[in-house]
């Protein structure tokens, strides 16, 4: 009897309680980090397809007839007034100068310069760079990009453009693109002082970009992948031991939705972005 | 070099408080003896005369120890870096769980509304942690807690059966913490030290030698409600009158 009581006295102190002091938190998807890296290297490529894009849309506004110079500069460059100083070009109220050729951007063996001589922090940020750009064929181009300050030594991108006029005139950018090379970077994001991770990227099989519309303090559009794959590696410049592999393989893309693949270190899932 | 001179002056200053926390214990655990000292002792050699004691084993709930998420509030709201974003989703953070605070008491009647006595409690906090891939554990992070709380408890109704109580407690506590560090796992562990504080509005026991108690309107080391099983002697009066 006495027993009972001892059992039932101490049944009753320890199962009075729920011991789960906080729920746990499980991502929706296995291949969310991924998606971080994938996010991230767009936006590097959409930085500098969007710094070439001003190149190209200032040689449009440049070898234009005079007539037509001013609904030039109203359809690409709402917002800001472009001036020159010393054949240097500048859009006004942004930290962009363009050096132009003294031929035109789609003349062969042309090279045009963009410089970002401080980070935009638009939406994709943009880290300070200098970009160069090559005319090397009928709407080619190859860029080649490198932070001047040596702020992040890490950051490379070299890539061959193939470019087409967009046609919808409520659209500031001048061109869609396809591209394929590569590059590497440290990220950049708003606390990029505390970035180890090395992201390198090969565009695998031609990436087509489209802009797409924003409005922002510096910038009307960036740019977002609709076709093509790109191979990453993930490595960490304080741990020797990270090698993650990602592949993104673009099924479909439009104005409105874009499907894509992630295949993560062996795991793969779909994902579906929408338009912002 | 001011970082080093800030941490000496932080380390200084724990040992400042280190050394007054724990005079605080000493001097409770000493005001303790006083008291007991002021009990009758006339005739206590002749008579044998004991004091009654009990000794409690509980269970409380939701105690709180160093972790506590109030104290690691942190004003620098600086968003994460994309590396850190990284790691996070690479892996998640599963249930924490906690024991409680498993406490085992000892205390003395001084007088016949109180008893003096002290309290060692332990408390145990675990969760794992899982890789987002493929759902395994990879790690877990844990924190186990020690506190040593000297209480009084002042008994406001007293029956054969029945005891209504009030106490409070102060003493020292310790955390080892084994943190999960995100991207390596290699989170080094840690100790920290602090008061050990337990109040306690109502409590009750029922029983005679053997008796079942529970606390409620308690914050402290020792939980917000408390419930266990605890064991008197009670000195024999017959043997006494012999």
């Amino acid at each position: 009897m006495r027993a009972k009581v001892i059992l039932s006295m101490v049944l009753l102190t320890f199962s009075a309680y729920s011991c789960i002091l906080e729920e746990g938190y499980k991502p929706e998807k296995r291949t969310q980090a991924a998606k971080l890296i994938w996010d991230a290297t767009s936006n590097v490529i959409s930085g500098n397809l969007y710094a070439a894009d001003l190149a190209l849309k200032l040689d449009l506004w440049m070898t234009a007839p005079e007539s037509q110079k001013n609904q030039i500069e109203d359809r690409y460059f709402p917002g800001s007034k472009i001036r020159v100083t010393q054949g240097v070009w500048n859009l006004t109220g942004t930290p962009v100068f363009i050096y132009p050729d003294n031929k035109s951007i789609h003349t062969v063996g042309s090279v045009w310069k963009v410089m970002f001589a401080d980070p935009l922090y638009t939406y994709p940020p943009t880290r300070r760079m200098h970009i160069t750009i090559e005319c090397t064929g009928d709407l080619e181009w190859q860029i080649a990009t490198y932070d001047g300050e040596a702020a992040n030594d890490e950051f490379e991108f070299e890539m061959g453009l193939s470019g087409r006029r967009v046609e919808n005139p409520a659209n500031a950018a001048g061109y869609i693109y396809t591209v394929s090379g590569g590059g590497s970077y440290i990220p950049f994001e708003y606390s990029f002082i505390n970035e180890s991770l090395i992201i390198s990227y090969e565009v695998s099989a031609e990436m087509t970009f489209h802009p797409q519309s924003v409005q922002s303090l510096f910038n009307n559009y960036f740019y977002r992948a609709y076709q093509g794959k790109c191979s990453i590696t993930v490595n960490d410049k304080k741990n020797s031991a990270v090698d993650d592999k990602i592949l993104v393989e673009i099924l479909s893309g439009s104005s409105t939705r874009i499907l894509y693949k992630l295949t993560y270190n062996g795991t793969t899932e779909n994902w579906e972005s929408s338009t912002l | 070099m001011i970082s080093e001179k800030n941490t000496t002056f932080v380390v200084i200053n724990k040992l400042k408080m280190f050394r007054k926390i724990l005079m605080l214990v000493v001097s409770a655990t000493i005001f303790a003896g006083v008291a007991n000292g002021q009990m009758s002792y006339r005739g206590y050699y002749n008579q044998k005369h004991m004091p009654e004691a009990e000794i409690r084993f509980s269970h409380g709930l939701l105690p709180l120890t160093y972790d506590f998420d109030l104290f690691n509030w942190s004003w620098d709201i600086a968003p994460p870096s994309l590396t850190d974003q990284y790691y996070s989703l690479q892996t998640y953070r599963g249930n924490l769980y906690s024991t409680g605070a498993l406490s085992m008491a000892h205390s003395i009647k001084v007088a016949k509304w109180l008893e003096m006595g002290a309290t060692l409690t332990y408390v145990g906090n675990f969760r794992n942690i899982y890789s987002t891939a493929t759902n395994e554990i990879v790690d877990r992070e844990c924190s186990r807690s020690l506190f040593f709380t000297p209480t009084l408890r002042f008994a406001w109704f007293n029956r054969e059966w029945v005891r209504m109580y009030s106490s409070v407690g102060l003493g020292v506590g310790l955390m080892i913490k084994q943190p999960y560090e995100r991207g390596g796992g290699n989170g080094e562990p840690y100790l920290e030290w602090g008061p050990s504080i337990q109040l306690t509005g109502f409590g009750i026991s029922v029983g005679k030698r053997l008796f079942w108690f529970s606390e409620v309107q308690t914050i402290g080391t020792l939980g917000v409600f408390t419930m266990g099983v605890g064991y008197r002697v009670v000195p024999d009066k017959r043997r006494w009158q012999r």
